[in-house]
């Protein structure tokens, strides 16, 4: 069986290769979907532990850019294992960079953070309408609409997809989070959501808040 | 209204005596704004940026209706009839949000580090280019080359058209873009041109030794390769007394590095251009977007009176007692309440950063962030800061 805790502090530690020897050793021992479940787990705690570094200073941006890949891999690499195994979510979001901003690192730094903290996400890739935001949130039901922006003009598609939302029926059901570079306590009012920030894991901490 | 010529050299002095820490009667003021001048003068960035003539026509425009001291750029930055005319260009234009955006890339592959470290040169002529335009590829690539030639003769001219018509007309010394020698880290060429901030972040943990060879490799450079090593060789001592910094470099890339990788990838490189600056009596312009406020031990070891430094995110009055009386501070006035804040607001943000930063030198007025598009800004709390800060007295 699979060292989690070796296989924890190695995400942590954002040590590739010891990953990978972890996963390719797992997988080559013919694991049942909830041995597989367990590895998984073990990833999403590393990733924690990644945030919390992230928050204390040490690892910066570059660091959860890579920490994403790294992520993506060792879920690729697991994912034949889990098929059929039931993956227990806390929560669903949709999340998208908005109108007339194409920036999607924070996005998607964003996005390998809460799906590793337990949410489904949504993602509605960058340039999002709020035409886009309303048609998904109405099919999927999230918890949370996650909208990221880079540049000033994207606070204005913030406030006109929250508006967006409040004309469908939509916005009482949900909460909102917006992330990026321009926001701050301000801009969070004047667009209409429920929080702002500028930090993922961050971020991240304010959904699961939302979710318990 | 005062002569041009007096005004040139009143700004010209302003500059130097606000980057030596001397008290000066007024504070400098520098546009750091973009396509925003396009967008205020009433033309779309899709016919501007392809068009000198409308470009020189909204620079001007603009400068009659604010009257900024300095400009970061005269409609330089972004030159893109000349990669347009080889086939291809990564900017995305929206006129309707006068925005300009890049799509993600990476022209550089992992394995291409020991080619940059044999010869940068080659590699940006062999492999760079013909990834990057494709159409070099193809027959026909030679007539693509004399089109982008021409086109660069254009540009060329422009550049020369309206730093001349800047200053012989309103008194205003060239803008820092472009017409400043401008030297990067090659990390941050990387960053921003070959390699991208995906593929950095890998590298920065996949293969550090070879990023960092290759930084030793290439040095302080321009976007062609020309090192600040060899531009050394050609210098005089002293301070060029008709432009503002005599170099500029700039700090983007640095925004996702760690303390700690920001000393190994990052400082040795700066620490070079600032060495330069007290060896040489030179004044460089360091423009550092994001937030800077862990790397203020590395900028504490600055020459004095030898840099200024533009912040883009930081709290200046932080900063200020940090750093200040170390490196001139420029900046500080936030775009967002430019764009959503009263008139008297953003007057009364203006005289703070004035009073708190500049009554003992040391300060060049700025907006916080590069203004480009059109919720950037509002035109009347620009008009009205700017009439505030040319008539505030120290």
């Amino acid at each position: 069986m699979v060292n989690v805790q070796l296989l924890t502090q190695a995400i942590g530690e954002l040590d590739e290769s010891q990953v990978i020897a972890v996963l390719t050793e797992f997988v080559a021992a013919t694991p049942t979907a909830e041995e597989a479940l367990n590895v998984l787990n073990a990833c999403q705690q590393g990733m924690n532990v990644v945030g919390e570094r992230y928050e204390t200073g040490e690892y910066f941006v570059g660091d959860l850019i890579f920490a994403g890949e790294l992520l993506t891999r060792a879920v690729e690499m697991i994912k034949p294992v889990l098929q059929g195994a039931g993956t227990a979510t806390i929560g669903k979001i949709v999340l998208g960079t908005v109108q007339g901003d194409i920036h999607d690192i924070g996005k998607n730094i964003f996005k390998s953070l809460v799906e590793a903290g337990g949410f489904k996400v949504y993602d509605l890739g960058v340039d999002t309408s709020p035409e886009a935001f309303v048609a998904k949130a109405r099919e999927v039901g999230p918890d949370v609409v996650g909208m990221s922006g880079v540049l000033n003009l994207a606070t204005t598609s913030m406030k006109n997809t929250v508006d967006a939302l409040k004309a469908a029926g939509l916005r009482d059901g949900v909460k909102v989070l917006i992330g990026g570079n321009p926001v701050n306590s301000e801009i969070c009012k004047n667009v209409g959501a429920d929080a702002c920030t500028t930090n993922a894991a961050q971020g991240v901490k304010i959904c699961q808040g939302w979710v318990r | 209204m005062k002569d041009a010529k007096l005004l040139y050299q009143e700004r010209v002095q302003l500059y130097k005596d606000a980057a030596a820490h001397r008290k000066t009667s007024r504070v400098l003021n520098l546009a750091n704004i973009w396509t925003w001048i396009v967008y205020d003068s009433g033309f779309k960035l899709s016919e501007a940026l392809f068009d000198s003539k409308i470009m020189g026509q909204a620079v001007t425009r603009f400068q009659e209706k604010y009257q900024f001291d300095f400009f970061m750029d005269f409609g330089f930055r972004n030159p893109l009839a000349i990669s347009g005319a080889l086939g291809h260009t990564d900017y995305i234009i929206d006129d309707e949000a006068a925005s300009l955006s890049i799509k993600d890339f990476s022209y550089v592959e992992p394995e291409d580090y020991d080619e940059i470290c044999e010869n940068y040169t080659k590699f940006l002529w062999t492999k760079f280019l013909p990834r990057k335009y494709r159409k070099l590829n193809e027959p026909g690539a030679k007539a693509l080359m004399l089109n982008a030639s021409g086109e660069f003769g254009k540009f060329a001219q422009y550049a020369t058209d309206i730093v001349q018509t800047m200053a012989t007309d309103y008194g205003v010394p060239p803008s820092l873009f472009t017409a400043t020698p401008l030297f990067e880290n090659f990390y941050e060429i990387l960053f921003n041109w070959l390699r991208g901030i995906k593929g950095l972040s890998l590298d920065l943990r996949q293969r550090p030794d070879k990023l960092k060879a290759a930084l030793d490799s290439v040095g302080m450079a321009d976007l062609s390769g020309n090192t600040l090593k060899a531009f050394k060789q050609t210098s005089r001592k002293g301070t060029d007394q008709d432009r503002g910094p005599d170099v500029l470099t700039a700090l983007l890339g640095h925004s996702i590095l760690s303390k700690k990788q920001f000393e190994v990838f990052y400082w040795p490189y700066l620490k070079e251009v600032f060495d330069y600056a007290e060896e040489y009596d030179k004044i460089v312009h360091v423009f550092a977007e994001s937030e800077n406020s862990r790397f203020y031990d590395f900028f504490k070891e600055a020459p004095k009176n030898h840099v200024v430094i533009h912040l883009e995110l930081d709290d200046m009055f932080k900063a200020k007692k940090e750093i200040g009386d170390t490196v001139c501070l420029c900046g500080g006035m936030p775009i967002d309440l430019l764009y959503n804040g009263t008139v008297q607001a953003n007057i009364d943000y203006a005289k703070r950063l004035i009073d708190e930063l500049a009554a003992d030198g040391g300060f060049i007025f700025s907006q916080n962030k590069m203004v480009s598009y059109a919720s950037d800004c509002k035109a009347e709390n620009l008009k009205a800061v700017n009439d505030f800060v040319r008539e505030y007295t120290l």
